[in-house]
């Protein structure tokens, strides 16, 4: 199969790095330009990437490289709906961040632009190629656990904004600055904004639909911050499952401007853990784990050091197969409009203090 | 456990999807088996004698357990550093890795972690099933390697081990604190018991640790065939530590090992 010639934009994103190592080591992909959204952004990219041209305009970077076929949205929220249109009309392939947009109107939008040129946009929800979801998804499957009763999962991280300083701004994040409500005098925008993946797997692990949430947030743990760091989600999904989910920037970090070691005050600075609750049994898991520790340099802090993140691996498979082969991802714009609108609806459970059906 | 042919298959699936070659005569088993001149047996180094045929490959396919890549990483980027001691330990059921595949095992850890060789070892061995070893690395680096194909039948886990690697500056090791046991990602509670999984790797998903390690090592040796000759090497030498530490239990000597300084 031909590699897939492919581009980032903005470079912002959390998941930046990440995608360098991908887009450098995928044999399934040729890595041929980049554009980033500032100076000191592309600087860094100088830094850690040789040899894949860095622009700063995305109208040079498509004009000098005409041969894109598909581009790496990584840039803050509110840039996506302006970036998705850029590549449709330009018939170039979106691999989209896990918030497409919080604007429903937007959202349809960029539906309408992906369908009308005929692109294939997916949305990076890294944890389908999880080979510990995979394996909860296969065990429900032969119904070990029997009929889901309950649901229970952290997306818990530190804070990333001290070094993406996007999500931390609602208009950036959230794409508008709504007040969270009542008397919390923040914005929506934070921690809810970076975790869709619970959200996303409750949908495909009971099959079922959100019927009601509810949520909660908490005193924030960092006063200075505009937007909400910590909260909790209740619920029922239609067939009955009962959830709580939390997607909380609850794990201390250092404000440093790049990530790296040291980063974690906590000692794990990344958990995706489920509890699944069925009338025959119950299965705990722990997506990124067992790791190794430490407690070396830079802080001399007791130290997850993950050890498994091969799913940008199925995930560029699969994005790479839907293009070659005229597929539809399965994390579509379409399947992902539905976990969007269940975060919505807990941001409008804050606000009123009530249960939210949708 | 999968068999034999299933691993080959799975080296032969991801060779394919990653345009590598794999030469028909190639074949990837869990154990030695029987010499043939009419293939290339890869196979662990710790289930082959000193003196193997040169028509087998042995695979110290350890080095490709994500856990150790992380530990020796942390070594060699110094984010625990300077190395003064290493505390390993390792138990089996001594199926299929007894003891001499034990030791062969961790001393191949300890010198590829440090990337240093042992210089000398003292062993203290107890019918042939358990020993307590004392090794020195060239860069004065010690070691202790608590080995044991004793753990009963049917126990699980059927290995049950430990790296813990001390230096001047933090601890480093593939247990979590406070913790006897290894963890796992997946439990699952019934009325039929506990079982667990623990699955690392999407590419070869339904292997376990050690068969996606041997399967991973089997690819790195098709990617850059000419490696082999350095995994020959390594074995020939690591099989003479295992004689040399049951002869030092033999002789109650502290040995020098062959080519130390």
């Amino acid at each position: 199969m031909q590699p897939l010639k492919i581009a980032m934009l903005s470079l912002t994103h959390g998941h930046t790095r990440k995608y360098y190592q991908t887009l450098r080591d995928s044999p399934r992909l040729q890595w041929v330009a980049a554009c980033a959204e500032d100076d000191t952004v592309k600087e860094r990219f100088d830094r850690n990437v040789s040899g894949v041209p860095c622009y700063r305009s995305e109208q040079e970077m498509f004009d000098r490289h005409p041969d894109i076929e598909a581009v790496v949205l990584a840039s803050a929220n509110s840039e996506h709906l302006r970036q998705v249109r850029a590549c449709a009309e330009r018939g170039i392939n979106v691999l989209s961040m896990k918030i497409p947009t919080f604007d429903m109107i937007e959202y349809d939008e960029m539906i309408k632009a992906v369908d009308q040129a005929g692109i294939v946009c997916q949305v990076e929800l890294e944890m389908h190629y999880n080979p510990v979801v995979h394996r909860i998804n296969q065990l429900l499957s032969e119904g070990v656990i029997g009929r889901m009763q309950a649901f229970e999962a952290t997306n818990i991280t530190l804070s990333p904004v001290w070094a993406f300083p996007w999500q931390g701004v609602p208009e950036k994040s959230y794409g508008q600055r709504v007040p969270l409500g009542g008397a919390n005098p923040r914005f929506r925008g934070g921690a809810l904004c970076d975790h869709p993946h619970i959200f996303d797997l409750i949908r495909w692990m009971t099959g079922s639909d959100f019927e009601y949430v509810h949520a909660e947030v908490a005193p924030n743990l960092r006063e200075d911050l505009q937007v909400e760091d910590a909260l909790l989600v209740t619920g029922k999904m239609r067939d009955g499952t009962s959830f709580l989910l939390d997607p909380s920037w609850s794990r201390m970090e250092e404000r440093i401007p790049e990530p790296g070691p040291g980063w974690e005050v906590a000692p794990k600075r990344m958990e995706v853990n489920l509890t699944l609750h069925g009338d025959k049994g119950v299965l705990a898991a722990d997506c990124f784990g067992p790791n190794v520790y430490h407690n070396g340099a830079p802080r001399d802090r007791y130290t997850v050091q993950y050890t498994y993140f091969d799913e940008w691996i199925g995930l560029v498979d699969e994005f790479v197969d839907c293009i070659r082969n005229h597929r539809t991802p399965k994390i579509n714009l379409r399947w992902h409009r539905r976990t969007i609108e269940a975060m919505n609806a807990c941001y409008e459970s804050i606000a009123t203090g009530q249960p939210v059906a949708f | 456990m999968k068999t034999s042919k299933d691993l080959d298959a799975a080296l032969r699936r991801l060779a394919k999807k990653y345009a590598v070659d794999v030469p028909d005569r190639w074949i990837l088993q869990s154990t030695a088996g029987a010499a043939s001149p009419q293939r290339t047996t890869l196979a662990p180094g710790w289930a082959l004698p000193a003196g193997a045929a040169e028509s087998f490959v042995p695979l110290l396919h350890w080095r490709s357990q994500r856990r150790f890549v992380e530990l020796k990483r942390l070594v060699v980027g110094r984010t625990v550093a300077p190395v003064v001691m290493c505390r390993f330990s390792c138990q089996t059921t001594g199926e299929p890795m007894g003891l001499d595949a034990i030791l062969y095992r961790e001393f191949d850890l300890i010198e590829w972690m440090n990337d240093s060789p042992i210089v000398s070892v003292y062993a203290s061995v107890v019918a042939g099933r358990f020993a307590n070893v004392l090794v020195r690395l060239q860069n004065g680096v010690i070691g202790s390697i608590e080995a044991g194909a004793t753990l009963p039948t049917g126990s699980q886990p059927d290995v049950l081990d430990r790296h813990e690697i001390i230096a001047g500056r933090g601890l480093a090791s593939d247990r979590a604190v406070d913790t006897q046991l290894p963890q796992d990602s997946v439990y699952v509670f019934t009325a039929k018991g506990v079982e667990k999984y623990t699955d690392t790797d999407a590419e070869l998903f339904g292997l376990d640790d050690e068969e996606v390690s041997l399967v991973r090592a089997a690819y790195d040796l098709a990617s850059q065939p000419d490696s082999a000759d350095a995994l020959r090497r390594q074995h020939r030498r690591l099989a003479a530590l295992v004689k040399t530490a049951q002869e030092s239990d033999r002789v109650r000597r502290r040995l020098d090992t062959e080519g130390a300084q």
